[in-house]
């Protein structure tokens, strides 16, 4: 995550940990608890509930936190039960505005409301998620003894250090998307569609360009820097783009989108230096999924908005001539820019034989509904 | 905005401060005045207070706790001082430290009940039922004091002989987490009603952190406060007989060991 995407999240990110904190702070003064009302944490004052290291984190570790909300269990009158209630309070909210969230997007067609309320829904789904993972100091650890009979609610706080450390680096290792992964597909899944994207042909659009029914998988591309910029390995193409911010930027945007979807993606290791023949690779994975299409290509144009993935029903494996090339896929958009056309233009010019028979034509359709 | 700046520049003296609390390479001293400079909150004051205390004496920790106390009007930095004050004996001073806390009237003054309660007997003004009433009267204290509460109002209560108001504290204590303190409290309740077999259980916990001598001697006073003197004498027996030294502890057990009537029960079993 760049700056720029951190800022991005940070709307967000402080309306959930406000929420988050706060409700925790007002279920405990409900339960009986008056003690984080008396620290100030009742409150929809950002500055009361973010830490200033835990922001800077964000921005430096990738991670953050927020102000824990102390409460004190004594004075609760069924201590276990509403030390569970007080901390479900804190992802509970962050649902609540998810659904809020949600509602309003479904309910709003605008592109700007959109825009806004998206990165909100998703980073507190998230929220609610990551506390909700039972490892100290995130609010599942407090769930858990609260629901196990015979077990004291103050049980996580016992070696909390350590606990801490494995959360940092199953943060940073990767090891916590296997949990949260999930999560976050699904909840982009559940978003209504409102990129320019779209799995129905628009008018006028090449046939030969659809996406076919039933087509679930995508192979995602591998990332790397080269001398000419950064560069995207794919099965048999190289997608190249000249900007190295723009493209990781794009990168993260086509993950997303596609997720959006219901594309689900492929799980191989391309970085593995161990791992020689890359295709190969590739390839047993895409057969072990099951996937109909044996190799996905496409191409990459200048704007960083603008994508078109094509398939292809063909093996193109370095020691096998392809016999096919008959298109059969691909995603696209709606509005294709002249620029596009050109880039669109000159790609069939340079593969011929694959788009046999098909025409570029400027469209500029409204997707059908 | 200045306090985030300020919090920004003191984070790698505070980082310094936990190092060199185990690696003392630099002066303790020299970076808590440096991170009090910077940072300017009450844990700042307080552990510039205590190393002044530590490196210049009492009066001049005094000095710098006057000045600090006026500009962050935390009890913090003063429960820090009285500790000080209390370990020179110096009650009067404490009392006045508490005074001035009161009168400049601290947001955190809850700081004070630990130095109240534990000096209670000192100073007379500070009844020990009242305060206990008065920091269970507030919803809003840390875990900790609250615990310190209930703890000192289940032992009135047991004292009293209100076992049963008392039991309700305890089990209330025990259904948060494992208090040991609570627990050998729980024990002595059971010794009253003769449940001698969960309050060997609840006592058998303390044994993996005391030796056997010390064990003994917790088990006896278990059964002494329960009014079963003869089983507390038996098991005051077995800590004598295994070396306990009555100089080193307790004074209230060196009275029960001196006694007669322990000096008889040893005639008795010898």
């Amino acid at each position: 995550m760049n700056f720029q995407d951190a800022l991005f999240l940070l709307p967000g990110l402080i309306i959930g940990l406000t929420v988050h904190e706060a409700s925790h702070a007002i279920s405990a003064k409900w339960l009986g608890d008056r003690t984080a009302e008396k620290m100030g944490r009742i409150s929809l004052n950002p500055m009361r509930h973010l830490s200033i290291y835990g922001t800077l984190a964000l921005f430096f570790l990738h991670f953050g936190w927020g102000k824990p909300v102390i409460v004190n269990l004594y004075n609760f009158k069924k201590p276990k039960f509403y030390y569970l209630l007080s901390s479900l309070a804190g992802p509970v909210s962050n649902l609540i505005i998810c659904g809020v969230c949600l509602v309003i997007l479904y309910m709003n067609s605008s592109q700007m409301l959109y825009n806004i309320l998206e990165p909100i829904f998703l980073i507190n789904g998230m929220l609610a998620a990551i506390n909700l993972v039972p490892v100290p100091p995130l609010d599942g650890s407090k769930i858990w003894p609260c629901l196990i009979p015979g077990m004291k609610p103050t049980i996580s706080g016992k070696w909390s250090m350590i606990w801490v450390i494995v959360l940092i680096i199953s943060l940073q290792t990767g090891g916590i998307d296997k949990v949260l992964g999930p999560v976050f597909n699904g909840m982009q899944r559940i978003l209504p569609n409102k990129t320019p994207y779209h799995t129905k042909r628009p008018a006028n659009f090449p046939q030969e360009l659809v996406a076919p029914e039933g087509v679930q998988e995508i192979v995602y591309v591998n990332k790397k820097p080269n001398k000419h910029g950064l560069s995207f390995d794919c099965y048999g193409m190289t997608f190249l783009v000249k900007d190295d911010q723009q493209g990781d930027s794009a990168y993260v945007d086509i993950e997303k989108r596609l997720t959006r979807f219901g594309w689900r993606k492929l799980k191989y290791k391309l970085d593995d230096p161990e791992v020689e023949n890359h295709e190969q690779l590739i390839e047993q994975a895409v057969l072990e999924s099951g996937a109909k299409l044996q190799s996905r290509n496409g191409f990459w144009v200048k704007s960083p908005d603008v994508i078109i993935w094509v398939y292809r029903n063909n093996i193109s494996l370095p020691d096998k001539k392809s016999d096919s090339t008959k298109m059969i896929g691909a995603m696209y958009l709606d509005n294709i820019s002249d620029e596009m056309l050109e880039d669109l233009i000159e790609y069939k010019n340079l593969h011929s034989e694959e788009f046999a028979g098909i025409e570029f034509t400027k469209t500029v359709a409204k997707p059908e509904k | 905005m200045t306090k985030i700046i300020r919090e920004i520049l003191v984070l790698p003296l505070r980082l310094l401060l936990l190092v060199t609390r185990f690696f003392p390479v630099v002066d303790q001293y020299t970076l808590a005045k440096w991170t009090w400079k910077i940072g300017r909150t009450n844990e700042d004051g307080c552990k510039v207070v205590m190393e002044t205390i530590d490196k210049l004496g009492l009066p001049a920790g005094r000095v710098l706790a006057h000045e600090i106390l006026t500009e962050t009007r935390s009890a913090m930095i003063v429960s820090g001082i009285i500790w000080e004050e209390l370990a020179e004996k110096n009650y009067v001073g404490a009392k006045e430290w508490i005074n001035l806390a009161e009168e400049i009237g601290c947001e955190d003054c809850y700081h004070l009940y630990a130095v109240k309660i534990s000096n209670s007997h000192m100073i007379k003004e500070y009844g020990h039922a009242k305060i206990v009433d008065e920091m269970l009267a507030c919803n809003y204290l840390p875990m900790e004091y609250t615990n310190m509460a209930l703890l000192n109002k289940a032992h009135l209560l047991f004292k009293a002989k209100r076992c049963e108001e008392s039991e309700e504290i305890v089990d209330h204590m025990l259904k948060v987490r494992n208090d040991q303190n609570a627990e050998y409290l729980k024990a002595e309740l059971c010794l009253v009603r003769n449940e001698d077999t969960l309050a060997m259980q609840l006592l058998a916990k303390r044994r993996k952190c005391m030796s056997e001598v010390d064990y003994n001697v917790n088990v006896a006073m278990a059964y002494y406060a329960a009014e079963r003197v003869d089983e507390g004498m038996e098991w005051l027996y077995k800590a004598v007989s295994g070396g306990y030294n009555k100089e080193e502890g307790n004074p209230g057990i060196k009275y029960i060991i001196e006694s007669a009537k322990f000096a008889d029960y040893c005639a008795m079993r010898n």
